[in-house]
């Protein structure tokens, strides 16, 4: 077994594994990029010719540009909700020494994971498809259903950084400067979460983009998003097929750019040699 | 007493280090040191008379008002904490200006106050700084300025050392008392360096488990420790188990020595304190009884030595001298530097030479 050697620097063997994990991510990345563009694609390893006319198509289809909208305000809607609930639950969940707020705060920890999507969707399908709550196919449900999907992921950042940047240490420290419950939360909580509020919420929007499971089980045909649509066009044209889902990477990959800028920009501005 | 904490009790659910009856005073322009070993109950004082916890029983009063029901940010106190706190996303000025605006001081009042705070720790010139940008002993400066900006009725430093180096932290000793002279202001100093207290205080207080040990000028608690307790903690010592014999003579695992007088009964189980610095080297002269052993560990110190003296008997003594080339065979213990203490009754071994 190769052991990573004290300086930091990789082994041979190593190496090897990031390369191949690396070409693993890509090939299929940089096969439907080229598919995108290329003009007919069966029973070829590569495809033949070049053309644009994939996403020509795609900006002209009616149904994929009122889904990659609807995606859209649904994304927004989703980090702005996710926010505004977010920061006081961590804040809430953080300051929670014990008791059923810190079990709350557990339980949204572990729900991605104790919860899958489909579960979620299986149960909203039951609750809102009846005559009491006939809400399944509204925008705001699907919204409200990202929410829960992404709330907990931006949970963890908040929280994580409450407790880096010693948040209860500096609000009693503004409590005995004189600071009322008010005061403390938005002159030293809110500015000293900023970095992690705006890395989270990308996270989350990152997320609420290419939700498929839950949302393909309450989206109705109104409110249909992008992956819902985009799984159609796999039973059509590949080109096409490609052309599609590059529009949603570009959207995934430019939340992810954007995730990354503002959490270095977070970092390095809290480790900056004293 | 500007400060007065009149046998406070309180206990964690947790059941972390707590606090019994205790009592403190400190008055207007004192600096009080509470010192004690880990878990004695020392910063959960400083979180009672701030207001961070409630006691259980007993009162606590500052200026002579019961601060029983009154939040944290009504008590009007300054507060330096071990990590300095202070707010990453604010400038230094903004910091320190911070109590002002809360107490609506705005303007080129303000400004001019802040400004002045800044300039009496030094760093007028930094203002417009992150705190982030600054060296701990800075920042500790800056949080000294923000501490006393608002002129609170009393200062409370919650080990404000700790996270300094040697040589910053004893600047930062003098730094600290100068700053409390200038103001006249009553401070509690939590501490676990006994030196740092010993240099700084007016007053020491000791505790351990929760209890106060002992309160008095740090010369007294050096010269005069109360008990075994105290003694093992505050400074180097030699500590033996013994029985009062008369009043100025005491059996122990070294023989019968001649102390200095004590009002310990016949018979009675007593502790002996000798400290380091009144051992003599010598062969036992006049009333001084004299031990015969030899060193088995030796550590230069600069200005003097501090060795370990294993007698005859088995005992092993912590010697110190100005000589840098003694090499005795008999050492002599005057009677003023053997002082018979109350005996340790916690069952604790307290220190490398304790008996």
């Amino acid at each position: 077994m190769s052991a990573m050697p004290l300086s930091g620097k990789p082994t041979g063997a190593s190496s090897a594994v990031l390369v191949l994990y690396a070409a693993y991510l890509a090939i299929p990345i940089g096969l439907i990029i080229l598919g995108s563009f290329g003009n007919s694609w069966s029973n070829t390893l590569l495809p033949v010719g070049v053309t644009d006319r994939w996403y020509l198509q795609l900006w002209t289809n009616g149904t994929f540009v009122k889904a990659f909208w609807t995606s859209l305000w649904v994304c927004v809607a989703t980090v702005v909700a996710a926010a505004l609930l977010g920061l006081p639950l961590a804040y809430a969940i953080a300051n929670a020494r014990s008791g059923p707020l810190s079990l709350i705060g557990r339980v949204l920890y572990l729900s991605p994971v104790a919860a899958p999507a489909v579960v979620l969707g299986f149960g909203y399908l039951l609750a809102f498809s009846s005559e009491t709550l006939p809400f399944l196919g509204a925008g705001w449900l699907t919204v409200a259903a990202h929410v829960v999907i992404c709330l907990p992921y931006l949970l963890q950042t908040l929280i994580a950084d409450l407790r880096l940047q010693g948040m209860a240490e500096l609000e009693q420290a503004a409590e005995s400067l004189g600071a009322p419950f008010h005061r403390r939360f938005l002159d030293i909580v809110v500015p000293g979460m900023t970095h992690s509020l705006a890395s989270g919420s990308i996270l989350v929007a990152a997320l609420s983009i290419g939700e498929f499971q839950l949302t393909n089980l309450i989206a109705g045909f109104l409110h249909r998003t992008y992956p819902i649509v985009l799984l159609q066009a796999f039973y059509g044209a590949t080109g096409f097929a490609c052309a599609a889902t590059v529009v949603l990477l570009l959207l995934a990959v430019l939340s992810a750019i954007a995730g990354a800028a503002v959490g270095r920009g977070a970092a390095t501005g809290r480790m900056a040699p004293a | 007493m500007m400060i007065a904490v009149d046998q406070v009790s309180f206990s964690y659910d947790a059941g972390g280090a707590g606090v019994q009856g205790v009592s403190l005073e400190i008055a207007e322009g004192e600096l009080m040191a509470v010192i004690g070993p880990s878990g004695c109950g020392k910063s959960t004082i400083l979180k009672l008379i701030a207001g961070f916890l409630t006691p259980e029983a007993g009162a606590i009063r500052i200026g002579g008002s019961d601060m029983g029901a009154t939040p944290p940010r009504l008590r009007d106190l300054g507060i330096v904490f071990q990590n300095y706190a202070l707010f990453p996303h604010m400038t230094l000025a903004g910091n320190v200006g911070y109590p002002l605006r809360l107490r609506g001081v705005n303007g080129a009042d303000a400004a001019e106050r802040t400004k002045h705070a800044l300039n009496m720790v030094g760093l007028g010139h930094l203002a417009d700084r992150m705190p982030r940008s600054l060296s701990g002993g800075q920042q500790q400066r800056v949080a000294l300025a923000r501490a006393l900006v608002f002129r609170p009725r009393a200062l409370l430093l919650d080990e404000p050392l700790s996270a300094l180096d040697a040589a910053m932290r004893g600047e930062m000793r003098d730094e600290i008392r100068r700053l409390q002279q200038m103001h006249g202001i009553a401070t509690l100093h939590i501490t676990h360096d006994q030196e740092e207290a010993l240099s700084m205080a007016d007053t020491v207080t000791v505790m351990r488990d929760g209890r106060v040990l002992q309160t008095g000028t740090p010369k007294d608690i050096y010269r005069h420790p109360a008990s075994h307790a105290v003694a093992a903690f505050v400074g180097q010592a030699n500590l033996l188990a013994g029985k009062a014999l008369d009043a100025t003579h005491v059996q122990t695992a070294l023989g019968v020595l001649r102390s200095a007088p004590h009002a310990f009964a016949k018979q009675a189980s007593v502790s002996v304190l000798i400290r380091p610095e009144g051992i003599r080297i010598g062969n036992g002269s006049g009333d001084a009884s004299g031990i015969a052993g030899q060193i088995t560990r030796d550590r230069f110190l600069g200005s003097l030595r501090r060795f370990d003296f294993q007698t005859a008997s088995g005992v092993t003594l912590l010697v110190e001298t100005d000589d840098p080339l003694a090499e005795p065979r008999m050492i002599e213990l005057p009677p003023d530097a053997v002082q018979v203490i109350a005996p340790d009754l916690s069952g604790r071994k307290e220190g490398p030479h304790a008996d």
